[in-house]
């Protein structure tokens, strides 16, 4: 399938920037496992990883990562 | 065989159930997910409860995600925007948007656990590339990305036309893109 002119399209997708006709078609190419489209889509997704990185960072109080250990390791 | 790296190695730990392997994921990524969820939603008590949500959730997929060789980081920081993105939209009375992440069908895209490793190991760096965006540029994206609004709600908010808006992330993901595959290709020449 030739996918290229989907190429500008993949991680504004990924952010739902875009509600078009582009992000429809990778959604409907995702669900058929275009391989082309995954392979850009992995590209895209570590450039997304990226921009999510935030301003500064934040400790979790140490007392919630007890706790959510605590119930990690009951399930 | 090639030896696994640490990230592979963490998500095979977890995969099977190793008790500190938890501990070490979230030391890890918990104080860039609370800072991503902080500076989205304004509000701890709701980020930490995202942030708890997410982990709980992420490691009940571990098997799957170390079986596919996928990132758990990138896996966390997806799952976590998604959640806060769709909150905050629903305390702004933003219509819901339809989803793109879902844990297990992305499963199918996620970028390997050791290709995000170096992005990590190059954070400083990469942040650079980042900052060197036009700040017009990146004040589109950041409410993209940190606000989750769509193209016309970053073009309202912004007073500028909704094409020049598209137009202008566009230009900004190919920039990143391109330097995004430098630093990809210095990885290449240093293996
Ligand atoms: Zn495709």
């Amino acid at each position: 399938m030739d996918c290229q002119h989907l190429d500008e399209y993949y991680e504004l997708c990924i952010l739902e920037t875009l509600t078009g006709e582009a992000c429809a078609i990778v959604r409907e190419h995702l669900a058929n496992r275009c391989p082309y489209c995954l392979a850009r889509l992995r590209e895209a997704a570590r450039a997304v990883y990226l921009l999510c990185q935030p301003a500064r960072t934040v400790r979790p109080d140490p007392k919630r990562k007890a706790q959510l250990l605590r119930r990690l390791q009951r399930k | 065989m090639r030896q696994k790296t640490s990230a592979e190695d963490l998500a095979l730990r977890l995969a099977e159930h190793d008790p500190e392997a938890a501990g070490e994921l979230y030391d890890q990524y918990a104080p860039s997910l609370l800072g991503m969820l902080l500076q989205t939603l304004g509000d701890r008590d709701a980020a930490e409860e995202i942030l708890d949500d997410v982990f709980i959730r992420v490691l009940g997929e571990a098997r799957s995600f170390s079986r596919e060789g996928c990132s758990l980081g990138v896996g966390l920081f997806m799952l976590a925007r998604a959640r806060a993105v769709e909150r905050l939209r629903a305390e702004q009375s933003l219509p819901a948007l339809p989803g793109y992440y879902s844990t297990r069908k992305a499963l199918a895209w996620l970028p390997r656990a050791a290709e995000v490793e170096q992005l990590d190991e190059r954070q400083d760096l990469l942040r650079k590339v980042v900052n060197q965006l036009p700040k017009k540029q990146r004040d589109m994206l950041d409410l993209a990305v940190f606000k989750g609004l769509t193209e016309e709600e970053i073009a309202a908010k912004l007073g500028e036309p909704s094409a020049r808006v598209g137009a202008g992330m566009m230009a900004a993901m190919r920039f990143l893109r391109h330097r995004l595959a430098a630093v990809t290709g210095t990885w290449t020449a240093n293996i």
